[in-house]
């Protein structure tokens, strides 16, 4: 038995970029919102926020314009989720949702119509088009070749100061690199701990001081991502006061604190604002004739007027891969996919024509609604992010613009009705 | 370079034969254009036949597979794990093959203890309850990876030498002898000689392309075989389908995991082999007669190896031909100084060694008899990381608390990774995350080296062994070589977990873009 029951006008089943941006956007919009969300997907997020970087990836051509790319995209594919939406929609969503995140002490750094080059964990670069502050540091630092000091701590794996540098070489050759012993610490450390830890005002000093004698002749000082969680800014501020230069951050391997702030900061910002966010598995959803679904989430019953699925793609379950085919395992939605395993994948992993797979996923029309044989299967179910069809984010660059035009696009359709 | 005797190919063979005439005092140089075990010594199910499976179709290999089985038990039983074996016939099976079962053995000095199927369910929960007839027999598991390193690593000790990532490229031949082998450092591209007494052609699959610098013809013909990696072990002894050899018959436990295969298909490079999505689905339905479970449980990884036929007409499937090896004097042919060995099974080759030396010695006039039958091969660190779940109890055992785990799937500690490299730089060649990967279980666990690659090359630019871009080379490299193993088994987790991996890979570090293209260089 249930031991709870809600009603809402729109009910979003996903708590990753796609389920955040839609829970804001409804909320915003004054419809009333619950949010399912079976785990904490956001955590493994960078905090780059893509619109477009590489199409076709074929020719890996890669876009100073991210709009250019998209324009181009939309030529080429149709069934692209991009291709469901205007310029000035995905301008206007991409434009709310960093305002909302500002919002939330989240600042993003972006230039309109502009690509910037990203630095990742091994010195690789990517093109990207917004990032959080922290992170635009450093990337400006290495445009304006400063000088800086790039540090990375004992005990923590998978970030090497000297192979950024290394790997950049060419581009920043006035990059320095140390190594320190996180105070109070000894074998293996993590940034989560780290970041937690330099919100005492008695550990940055400490921190200070062990980079002091380094820093003085650099301009501005990095880090892997780890500078605060809840206090990130003024852990920035304090750090960046007692050192007299800008600090940076590069995002780390998953889990990222870029990730983890994120994540934290919408919770927060999303139930202020009037969404219920639970942390619950939607085990069963049925079509009402009269509420449009009745939806089971563990112990609890919800009455929705309005689903959006943003359950993402196999990582969060929103497409599960069995032997033969892919299915859609709560609606058990019709789901566009190759013909047979063969061609889910190339014999080259880094394939230059992205997997089959990356085709697989839901198809939807201009209202971002799932269709069968062309036709909507359901009035009141959208289908948004990555578990739409054809997107290839990965290899596009342009997860988080398809998640949050597609929210946008879903929310505005729901709030025209 | 000068040395008595070079072998070309550091598989089981080439291990074998390096340590056997180390053992009769004879300086030797090993090796490879890849490094230990690149061919079919790694791609096999790492079994150490009792002999039973060849009782029907070939009494005398049956036999030496009996003996040798013995011999390795004894003098490496570190490589061992004396598992005991079932021999299972399901329903459906052939009565006549059953009946004989047992005679067969018996004739061959096999040991085949009939079970009754309700204990044999007992002792194997996860064989089929459709089994007629169960028989048990001396099979056990051995690390392939392990002999051959050990192997290696004792000739070494006793003053011969291995040279990794060397590839022979050409013969001088004079006065109906190789004067000067040429050969190529695969990393760096430099070539480099080396003059030897004797030469000997241990290169398996590519025994034929050695010959030919030789101006030699040998006709080797390659048949394929694939395998499946289970994340869990699935029974305590290996399990053999009781019928005429055939697809996918045998089941192997090996530490954590078990190992089903195998296929046989007749290809016609043996540089260019993948694990088939066919193949892993015949394999799963296949091997689901024998052990159920085989259908639902997860696999980690599929694998091929490549065995080399010497043409022989009139074989009608490849695996009934491909046991037996073929010992070449090449004097025949006008080359004096070189032999060629190749064929043969992983449990037999340190017979295959023995009598490569017999011939060698006995043409270089060296009367010194073979030792290894009877002289135990000391256990080496070198292979110390490559058995699954080994890691966590040499962990647990010395409480490394402060020591940093790289790979936590497999628990792989960081200096467990230091060790591996400072003994690869031992071995000529630059270390390389790759090789890191065939000397231990790192990318072998269920997240498939989506985390543990990224941070050894990270750790190995730390340590100075390549470069910041050196990395992204080797890590494109370790991830495509593993996908190769990954890709046809893309379901239920496996597939979640592919998809983080390209998420991490392609996703955040942009590896499948160009944005640092031209500046690429290992």
């Amino acid at each position: 038995m249930s031991l709870s029951t809600d009603y809402c006008d729109v009910l979003i089943i996903g708590s990753g970029l796609a389920g955040m941006s839609a829970t804001f956007f409804s909320l915003d919009q004054g419809l009333k919102t619950i949010q399912m969300g079976s785990s904490c997907p956001l955590q493994f997020y960078s905090g780059f926020f893509d619109l477009m970087g590489t199409y076709p990836i074929q020719e890996q051509k890669t876009w100073e314009n991210p709009w250019d790319g998209i324009e181009k995209l939309c030529q080429d594919n149709s069934n692209h989720p991009y291709a469901f939406l205007t310029k000035d929609q995905i301008i206007q969503a991409a434009g709310n949702w960093l305002n909302f995140l500002k919002h939330l002490n989240i600042d993003y750094h972006y230039i309109p119509n502009k690509n910037i080059q990203a630095i990742t964990s091994i010195g690789t670069r990517k093109f990207t088009h917004a990032v959080p502050n922290s992170i635009w540091n450093g990337i400006n630092a290495m445009d304006q070749q400063q000088k800086a000091l790039l540090v990375d701590i004992d005990g923590l794996k998978g970030f090497s100061a000297r192979q950024i540098k290394e790997t950049l070489q060419d581009i920043w050759p006035q990059l320095e690199t140390a190594r320190i012993i996180f105070p109070g610490t000894s074998g293996e450390v993590f940034t989560n701990h780290m970041a937690n830890a330099l919100e005492s005002k008695n550990t940055q000093e400490q921190l200070v001081d062990l980079l002091m004698p380094r820093a003085q002749h650099v301009e501005s000082v990095g880090f892997p991502a780890m500078l605060g969680s809840f206090y990130h800014n003024e852990v920035c501020q304090n750090l960046e006061k007692m050192l007299g230069k800008p600090v940076f951050e590069i995002p780390t391997l998953p889990l990222s604190m870029q990730g983890v702030r994120i994540q934290n900061a919408l919770t927060h910002g999303l139930t202020q604002k009037g969404g219920q966010l639970f942390q619950k598995t939607v085990t069963q959803v049925e079509p009402d004739g009269k509420y449009g679904f009745i939806v089971n989430a563990e112990d609890q019953t919800v009455f929705a007027k309005n689903i959006i699925l943003a359950t993402g793609r196999f990582m969060g379950k929103g497409l599960i891969a069995k032997r033969t085919t892919i299915s859609e395992p709560l609606f058990q939605l019709s789901v566009y996919q190759p013909k047979n395993r063969r061609e889910w994948h190339h014999k080259n992993f880094f394939d230059n024509n992205g997997h089959g797979i990356h085709q697989t996923g839901i198809q939807i029309d201009n209202t971002f609604r799932p269709i069968d044989s062309k036709k909507v299967v359901y009035d009141h179910l959208y289908a948004i992010g990555t578990i739409l069809a054809h997107n290839d984010w990965m290899h596009y660059k342009c997860g988080s613009g398809v998640a949050v035009g597609s929210a946008f696009g879903a929310v505005n359709h729901i709030a025209s009705k | 370079m000068k040395t008595q005797v070079l072998i070309i190919g550091a598989g089981a063979t080439g291990a074998g034969i390096i340590r056997d005439l180390a053992l009769r005092g004879l300086q030797c140089v090993l090796v490879d254009k890849k490094d230990v075990n690149a061919g079919a010594s790694g791609g096999n199910h790492g079994l150490l036949h009792s002999g039973a499976r060849y009782v029907a179709s070939d009494a005398e290999a049956a036999k030496e597979c009996a003996d040798e089985g013995k011999i390795i038990k004894e003098i490496a039983p570190q490589c061992v794990e004396k598992t005991n074996g079932l021999f299972i016939a399901v329903e459906g099976d052939d009565d006549k093959y059953i009946a004989d079962f047992s005679d067969r053995c018996m004739r061959c000095g096999i040991t085949a203890t009939a079970i009754d199927v309700k204990d044999a369910r007992e002792m194997e929960p996860n064989i089929s309850p459709r089994s007629i007839a169960v028989y048990e027999v001396p099979d056990a598991s051995v690390d392939p990876f392990m002999l051959s390193l050990d192997n290696v690593a004792h000739a070494r000790q006793l003053g011969s030498s291995y040279l990794r990532f060397s590839e022979v490229v050409g013969f001088d031949v004079r006065n109906k002898k190789i004067e000067t082998v040429h050969l190529r450092n695969a990393q760096t591209n430099e070539t480099f000689d080396i003059q030897a007494d004797w030469v000997i052609n241990a290169s398996g699959a590519w025994a034929g392309q050695i010959t030919k610098m030789a101006d030699i013809p040998l006709e080797v013909l390659f048949s394929k075989g694939t395998l499946l990696v289970t994340q869990k072990r699935l029974s305590h002894r290996v399990i053999n389908r009781l019928r005429q050899a055939a697809d996918a018959d045998i089941l192997v436990p090996g530490g954590s995991v078990s190992i089903i295969g195998t296929t046989s298909q007749r290809i016609s490079d043996p540089d260019d082999i993948w694990p088939t999505v066919q193949e892993v689905d015949a394999i799963v339905a296949e091997g689901g007669v024998m052990v159920p479970v085989l259908e639902s449980t997860r696999y980690i990884r599929a694998y091929c190896g490549v065995r080399p036929l010497i043409s022989q007409p009139g074989a009608s499937d490849d695996r009934n031909v491909s046991r037996g090896f073929a010992l070449i004097d090449h004097a025949e042919q006008g080359v004096q100084n070189f032999t060629t060995i190749t064929g043969g099974k992983l449990t037999t080759y340190r017979l295959m060694a023995e009598k490569t030396s017999n011939l060698v010695c006995d043409r270089m006039g060296i009367s010194v008899p073979c030792k290894t039958h009877t002289t135990p091969m000391p256990s080496t660190t070198d292979g110390r990381w490559t058995e699954p779940g080994l890691s966590p109890q040499e962990w647990m055992q010395h409480n490394r608390s402060q020591d940093i785990m790289l790979c936590e799937c497999e628990m792989i500690p960081k200096t467990a990774i230091d060790h591996i490299i400072s003994n690869m730089q031992s071995k000529h060649g630059k270390p390389d995350l790759t090789g890191i990967g065939l000397r231990s279980r790192v990318g072998k666990g269920p997240c498939q080296g989506t985390y543990c690659s990224a941070r050894i090359a990270s750790h190995m630019v730390d340590r100075g062994d390549i470069s910041g871009k050196g990395a992204i080379v080797q890590l494109k490299r370790f991830l495509q070589e593993r996908w190769r193993g990954q890709r046809p088994l893309l379901w239920d987790n496996p597939m979640i977990q592919s998809e983080l991996q390209e998420a991490i890979h392609c996703g955040f570090l942009n590896l499948d873009g160009h944005v640092n293209a031209g500046e690429d260089q290992s």
